[in-house]
C-alpha cells in the first residue's frame, strides 16, 4: 500500500483503514514517531538547498494492529507485564508467530530493500502524553545484506519481534512508573527504515549524525534557552542517544566551541568512537542484543575510509595548535569546524530552517534527528517530536519563591523538571567554609558521594565557590566523579565567598546527560540558602566541613528550564 | 620575632586581600630562614622587604567587540615581579578566576622558579579575567588583540617576555605575537610558546619529561648510579609520562608501569620502543584507555587502581619512581610502600604528585627526592632556549635542544644539590631548590644596591 507519493508504506491488519485518508487516526496506527514524520514530509518538501539534499529516508510501517494482533494471539500480555527479566520476555516474543496476514508485505519488501535497515519503535504515548521515551525502547539495525532472502526475511522478523519485546523491557517499566504511566496502555508500531549511510569494507555508517533541539535547557552563555541546541556525531546516531561524547553548539553561535577547559580537555572530551552497522559476519548470534549487528570503531578507522572531510580540525602535536581541516598532520579532532566555522556547505542555515518549519508546523519546540553524508550531501531527516516545555504547575511566581517554605531558589538555573524522590542533602558548613581547606573538602564529598551511591540514593549538594575548578581558592576543585551521586547541585556564595560561578561548565557534559538540575546563587542575587532550617535537621554525618542530613520526606524541587527559575521548597 | 616573620607581618597587614599572595610569601619566605642567618647584609639591604614587592603593577582597560557586535570590557594585569637576573619572564593567564592578589602570587613564585633554571630570566606574571571558554575562534582573537595594544609598550625582548599558561596556548600566542609585529613594525621575539614556523623550540613536548629523567640521573649519579637496568614505574599516560618513558629507553632503564584515570598496567618484561610507539598511537591518536595495552600485550591490568595502588598491593619492585600523572597522588602510605620495595629515588614530573606525608616519608628514609620545582623545570627551561634562539636569529635542532636541556637540567640539580650542602641540609633537594633560587636573585640586587 503506497501512501500518497511518498516512498512510505503502511502494513495495517486494520480493516476498512484507509491510511490515505487525513491521519486523524493515523497517529493511532502508526504512534508518535511515524506519525510527526509524515506530518513533516510536506513541510521539508521544498527544503534542499545549495546542494544539500534533504528527504525522510524509504520507510514502512508496521501498524499498531500488527502489534495488538501479535501479542493476543501469542498471549504473550502476562509475560509482557511480568517482573521477568529483559532476556526472557524477548525470547518470548521471539518464540511468537507474526500475524501470518502481513508476512507477504514483509516478504514482497524484503525482496526489494537490500541495503541496511533500522527497526525503530513507534510508540503511541511517546505522542499522547508528550513525554519523550528517547532511549526507553530499543532500535536494532541489521545489514540486510545477504544474498539470500530468507535470511534477511528472518533477521527481519526477528528485529521487529526484539523491538515489540523492548516495549516491556525494565528501563520502559521503571520509566512508566516513574512518571505514572501504564505500560499496558502501549501501543507499538514499527518502522522499518533505510538507514543513512555509505558502505566501506565491511562498514556501514553516515558521515554525520544529528540531534538538535528548538529549546535548550543548558544555554551556555551568550546563547539563550530559545536558540536552541544541536549534537553532531561521527557515524551512527546512537552515540548521542546514548549521551556519548559529541560535539554541542548551538545554531545562532556555530563558531563557538563548547566550554572545554583546554586543548588537552578537548582532545579528551571529543568523540574518538563511533558506531557502525557491522556488515560482515556477527561474533555471535544474538538476536535478544540491540547491538547485535553494531560495533564500536575508532576515529582512525574513519580516516582510512575517508568520511572525515566535512568533520574535522587537526591537533599539532609539536606546536599544540589546532587547526581546520586534515590539511595538517596529527590527530584528528572531531569539531566539525569544516561545516560549522569554514561553512564549506551551508549546514547550520540548513538546520536552522528545519527546526523552524518543525516548530511550525507543530506550533512549538521541537527535537529532530538526522542523518548525513556527503559528496554529494545528503540529510536523511529521521525523527521529529514536539519537547515537552514546562507551564502549569511549572509556572513559579515570584512570590512563590518567596514563601517561608521555601528552602532556596535562583533565578538562573540550569535543567527543566520536577524531582520529588530525593530525601539527602549534603552541604558545606557555611561558618567553617574556607577557601584554604577546598582540597580537604573535596575528600569529604568524594566520600560520601561513594556512600551514597553505595545506597542508591540520590542527593542535594550544596557547596560555595566555583564548583570544579582548577584553581582550590575560588572553590572546590572536585572531579565529576567525586560528586557524580548528586541530582540536584547549588553553586552558592558567602561573604567570603564571593567570586565568579562556575554554572556548570565544568562539567556540562555530565550535568546535561544525566539531567542535572544546576542552582546558582551569586552572591549579588536576591535569594539566600536557609542555613537556619537546614541546621535544625539531625545530622547523618558531620565531618570537619560537610554535613549530610536525611529528611523524613523528599524535598520538592521544581525548575522551569523557559524562565530559568528554580525553586526547592521543604518537605 | 625574625627579619623574615617581620617582613611576612608586614605583608599581611599591606596585602591582606590577597590570600593567594600571602600564602605564597609566608610558605617561601619561610623556608628561606636560614639565608637570613647566613646573610646579615640581606637583612641590612632590606632585601626580603623588597622581593616581596612588584618591581611594577600594570593594570589596564581591555575593551574589545564580540560576534554579537556587543562591547565587551576585561581586566588586563602585567606584575613585572624581578628582573635582578634577565628581562622579565613568565606567563599570561586567561582566566576568569584572574585577579591582583593571584598574578603577583604567580609573579613571585616565578621569579625563583626562573632563577633556579640557572638561565638569564627575571620573574614576572599576566593575564585577564577573559574567559576563553566556549568563545570563537575571532572573539579569541579579537581579544587578544585589544589586549596586546596594552601591553605591547611594556615588553620587548630585553624587557619583558611573556609565555602561556592556563587559556593562553599556541592559538593564543599567534594572536598576540602577530599584532604585536603589527604594532611595532619589527620581528623581535617578545614572547616564547611561539610556533615552530616563526621562532618556537623544538623539544617543548618534550622537555618535563626528558627533564624529570635528567634530573634522576643527577641525583643517582651522587651515589654513583646511573639508570641503566633500572626498574622505574611511571605514573599518567600524557605526554610528560610518555617522553618519561622515552628517555627513560634512551639511558637504559626499564619503565614497567603507566596508568590513566581507569587503571594501571604493569608490564614486567619493560615498556620497549615499540610497544612505546603504540602507547604513542593509543594516547594520541586514538585517544582510547590504557587498558588497551595490556589486551594487546597480554601483561596484567588493574583497574580503578593507581600506579602507587598496585605498588602497594602488589609488592612490586621498585627502583626509581616518576609520578607524571597529577597533584597529590602519592600519599604517605604509598610513599612508604615504595620504600619498602626498594625505592630509592623520586622525580617528580607532576605538579605536587606527592603530599607533604610523602614527602616527609621520602626525606625521612634517604629517598633522592626530585621536587616538581626542581625536576620539572624542564619546561620553563626550553621557553629560555627559545629566547636564546631568538636572539641568536638561529633553530637549533632537536638534538642541540635536547644536549642544551640536559646541561640545564644538570646546572639546576647542582645549584639546588650545592645550596642544600651549604645549609647544613645536603640531599634534601626541597631546601636546596627554594634556597638556590632565591640566592641567585638576593645576591644581583645586593649588587646593584638600593634601586
Amino acid at each position: 500500500m503506497i501512501y500518497g507519493d511518498a516512498p512510505f508504506r503502511l502494513i495495517s491488519m486494520r480493516r476498512g483503514y484507509r491510511p490515505e485518508e487525513p491521519l486523524l487516526d493515523g497517529l493511532e496506527e502508526m504512534g508518535g514517531k511515524a506519525h510527526g514524520l509524515l506530518t513533516i514530509q510536506q513541510a521539508i518538501a521544498d527544503l534542499s538547498m545549495n546542494e544539500i539534499v534533504v528527504s525522510i529516508p524509504r520507510m514502512t510501517v508496521l501498524g499498531t494492529s500488527v502489534f495488538d494482533a501479535f501479542m493476543q494471539r501469542n498471549r504473550l500480555w502476562d509475560v509482557a507485564l511480568s517482573d521477568l527479566p529483559d532476556e526472557r520476555i524477548a525470547y518470548a516474543f521471539l518464540r511468537g508467530d507474526l500475524p501470518f496476514e502481513v508476512l507477504g508485505e514483509l516478504r514482497a519488501l524484503i525482496q526489494e530493500w537490500k541495503t541496511p535497515l533500522a527497526i525503530r519503535s513507534s510508540g503511541l504515548m511517546e505522542d499522547t502524553t508528550r513525554r519523550p521515551f528517547a532511549g526507553v525502547y530499543k532500535t536494532k539495525m541489521i545489514p540486510n545484506n545477504s544474498h539470500d532472502p530468507d535470511v534477511r526475511f528472518q533477521k527481519l522478523v526477528e528485529a521487529i519481534k526484539y523491538v515489540w519485546a523492548s516495549t516491556f523491557f525494565q528501563i520502559a517499566k521503571d520509566y512508566c512508573r516513574a512518571t505514572g504511566l501504564h505500560l499496558g496502555d502501549e501501543k507499538m508500531a514499527v518502522i522499518i527504515q533505510e538507514i543513512v549511510g555509505k558502505r566501506y569494507h565491511d562498514r556501514f555508517y553516515p558521515e554525520l549524525s544529528g540531534v538538535a533541539r528548538s529549546f535548550n535547557f543548558y544555554p551556555v552563555s551568550p546563547a539563550r534557552p530559545e536558540d536552541g541546541v544541536v549534537s553532531l556525531a561521527l557515524g551512527l546516531g546512537k552515540t548521542i542517544v546514548d549521551g556519548g561524547k559529541v560535539w554541542m553548539y548551538s545554531p545562532a553561535f556555530p563558531q563557538a566551541p563548547p566550554p572545554f577547559k583546554s586543548m588537552q580537555d578537548m582532545l579528551e572530551e571529543t568523540q574518538n568512537e563511533f558506531w557502525v552497522v557491522h556488515m560482515g559476519e556477527p561474533p555471535e548470534y544474538n538476536p535478544v542484543k540491540e547491538t547485535e549487528y553494531m560495533r564500536l570503531e575508532n576515529l582512525m578507522t574513519a580516516e582510512r575510509d575517508g568520511a572525515l572531510k566535512y568533520l574535522v580540525s587537526t591537533y599539532e602535536i609539536e606546536s599544540g595548535r589546532l587547526s581546520m581541516g586534515m590539511g595538517a598532520r596529527g590527530p584528528r579532532v572531531l569539531t566539525f569546524a569544516p561545516l560549522l566555522v569554514l561553512n564549506e556547505i551551508p549546514f547550520n542555515a540548513m538546520i536552522r530552517d528545519l527546526l523552524a518549519r518543525c516548530e511550525q508546523v507543530l506550533d512549538g519546540p521541537v527535537e529532530i534527528e538526522f542523518a548525513m553524508t556527503f559528496d554529494p550531501h545528503r540529510l536523511g531527516f529521521l525523527q521529529v517530536r514536539p519537547m515537552m516545555i514546562p507551564g502549569g504547575e511549572m509556572n513559579l511566581s515570584l512570590e512563590e519563591m518567596h514563601q517561608p517554605d521555601v528552602f532556596l531558589a535562583s533565578e538562573t538555573v540550569l535543567g527543566n523538571g520536577i524531582t520529588r524522590e530525593i530525601e539527602d542533602v549534603v552541604y558545606v558548613i557555611p561558618e567553617r567554609f574556607e577557601l584554604k581547606n577546598t582540597r580537604q573538602i573535596a575528600d569529604e564529598l568524594e566520600k560520601l558521594n561513594r556512600h551514597l551511591l553505595d545506597e542508591k540514593r540520590p542527593y542535594v549538594l550544596i557547596v560555595f565557590g566555583r564548583l570544579g575548578t582548577l584553581d582550590p581558592w575560588l572553590g572546590i576543585p572536585v572531579t565529576w566523579g567525586q560528586i557524580c551521586g548528586a541530582r540536584v547541585i547549588v553553586e552558592a556564595t558567602l561573604e567570603n565567598v564571593r567570586v565568579e560561578l562556575s554554572q556548570g561548565s565544568h562539567y556540562f557534559h555530565n550535568i546535561i546527560n544525566l539531567g542535572i538540575l544546576y542552582f546558582c546563587m551569586p552572591y549579588t542575587g536576591a535569594y539566600r540558602v536557609d542555613w537556619e532550617w537546614l541546621k535544625s535537621q539531625p545530622a547523618c554525618y558531620e565531618g570537619e566541613f560537610v554535613r549530610h542530613v536525611r529528611l523524613p520526606a523528599p524535598l520538592d524541587v521544581r525548575v522551569n528550564g523557559r524562565s530559568r527559575r528554580g525553586v526547592i521548597f521543604k518537605p | 620575632m625574625s627579619a623574615i616573620q617581620d617582613v611576612i607581618a608586614r605583608v599581611k597587614e599591606k596585602d591582606s586581600g590577597q590570600p593567594e599572595f600571602l600564602q605564597a610569601v609566608q610558605e617561601v619566605l619561610t623556608s628561606l630562614e636560614p639565608t637570613a642567618q647566613k646573610h646579615p647584609d640581606f637583612v641590612r639591604a632590606k632585601i626580603y622587604d623588597r622581593i616581596v614587592e612588584p618591581d611594577r603593577v600594570i593594570m589596564f582597560r581591555v575593551a574589545w567587540v564580540d560576534d554579537r557586535g556587543e562591547v565587551q570590557v576585561n581586566r588586563g594585569f602585567r606584575v613585572q615581579f624581578n628582573n635582578a637576573i634577565g628581562p622579565y619572564k613568565g606567563g599570561l593567564r586567561f582566566h576568569p578566576s584572574v585577579n591582583l592578589g593571584i598574578i603577583k602570587f604567580l609573579g613571585f613564585e616565578q621569579t625563583f622558579k626562573n632563577s633556579l633554571t640557572t638561565l638569564p630570566m627575571g620573574g614576572a606574571k599576566g593575564g585577564s579575567d577573559f574567559n576563553p571558554k566556549g568563545k570563537s575562534d575571532q572573539e579569541v582573537m579579537r581579544f587578544c588583540q585589544a589586549f596586546m595594544r596594552e601591553l605591547y609598550r611594556h615588553i620587548g625582548p630585553d624587557t619583558d617576555v611573556p609565555a602561556g599558561d592556563i587559556g593562553v596556548g599556541e592559538r593564543e600566542i599567534g594572536y598576540l605575537y602577530g599584532y604585536y609585529l603589527k604594532i611595532v613594525n619589527a620581528n623581535t621575539s617578545v614572547l616564547t610558546g611561539k610556533g615552530l614556523e616563526y621562532g618556537g623550540s623544538l623539544i617543548r613536548p618534550e622537555a618535563t619529561g626528558y627533564g624529570a629523567v635528567y634530573f634522576a640521573a643527577e641525583m643517582l649519579a651522587t651515589r654513583n648510579l646511573d639508570l641503566r637496568g633500572k626498574t622505574a614505574v611511571v605514573s599518567g599516560s600524557g605526554n610528560v609520562a610518555q617522553y618519561t618513558v622515552e628517555k627513560l629507553l634512551h639511558m637504559g632503564a626499564r619503565p614497567i608501569t603507566l596508568s590513566d584515570s581507569d587503571g594501571t598496567i604493569v608490564d614486567e618484561a619493560g615498556i620497549d620502543g615499540e610497544k612505546l610507539r603504540f602507547v604513542f598511537e593509543l594516547k594520541n591518536y586514538r585517544r582510547g584507555r590504557i587498558r588497551e595495552y595490556a589486551e594487546k600485550y597480554n601483561v596484567p591490568y588493574f583497574a580503578n587502581q593507581s600506579v602507587w595502588d598496585v605498588v602497594r598491593e602488589q609488592g612490586l619492585k621498585v627502583d626509581v619512581a616518576f609520578p607524571s600523572a597529577h597533584e597529590n597522588e602519592i600519599d604517605g602510605p604509598s610513599a612508604e610502600a615504595l620504600v619498602k620495595n626498594g625505592c630509592y629515588c623520586v622525580a617528580e614530573g607532576a605538579n605536587m604528585p606527592s603530599n607533604l606525608d610523602a614527602v616527609r616519608v621520602f626525606q625521612e628514609n634517604h629517598v633522592l627526592y626530585g621536587p616538581g620545582k626542581a625536576a620539572n623545570a624542564g619546561g620553563v627551561a626550553v621557553s629560555g632556549l627559545e629566547m636564546a634562539q631568538n636572539a641568536m636569529r638561529l633553530s637549533w635542532s632537536r638534538e642541540e635542544v635536547d644536549q642544551k636541556l640536559q646541561g640545564i637540567m644538570r646546572n639546576i640539580h647542582r645549584a639546588a644539590l650545592e645550596a642544600s650542602e651549604a645549609y647544613g641540609c645536603k640531599g634534601n633537594y626541597v631546601m636546596g631548590a627554594n634556597i638556590a633560587g632565591f640566592l641567585k636573585v638576593a645576591k644581583a640586587m645586593l649588587a646593584y644596591g638600593i634601586v
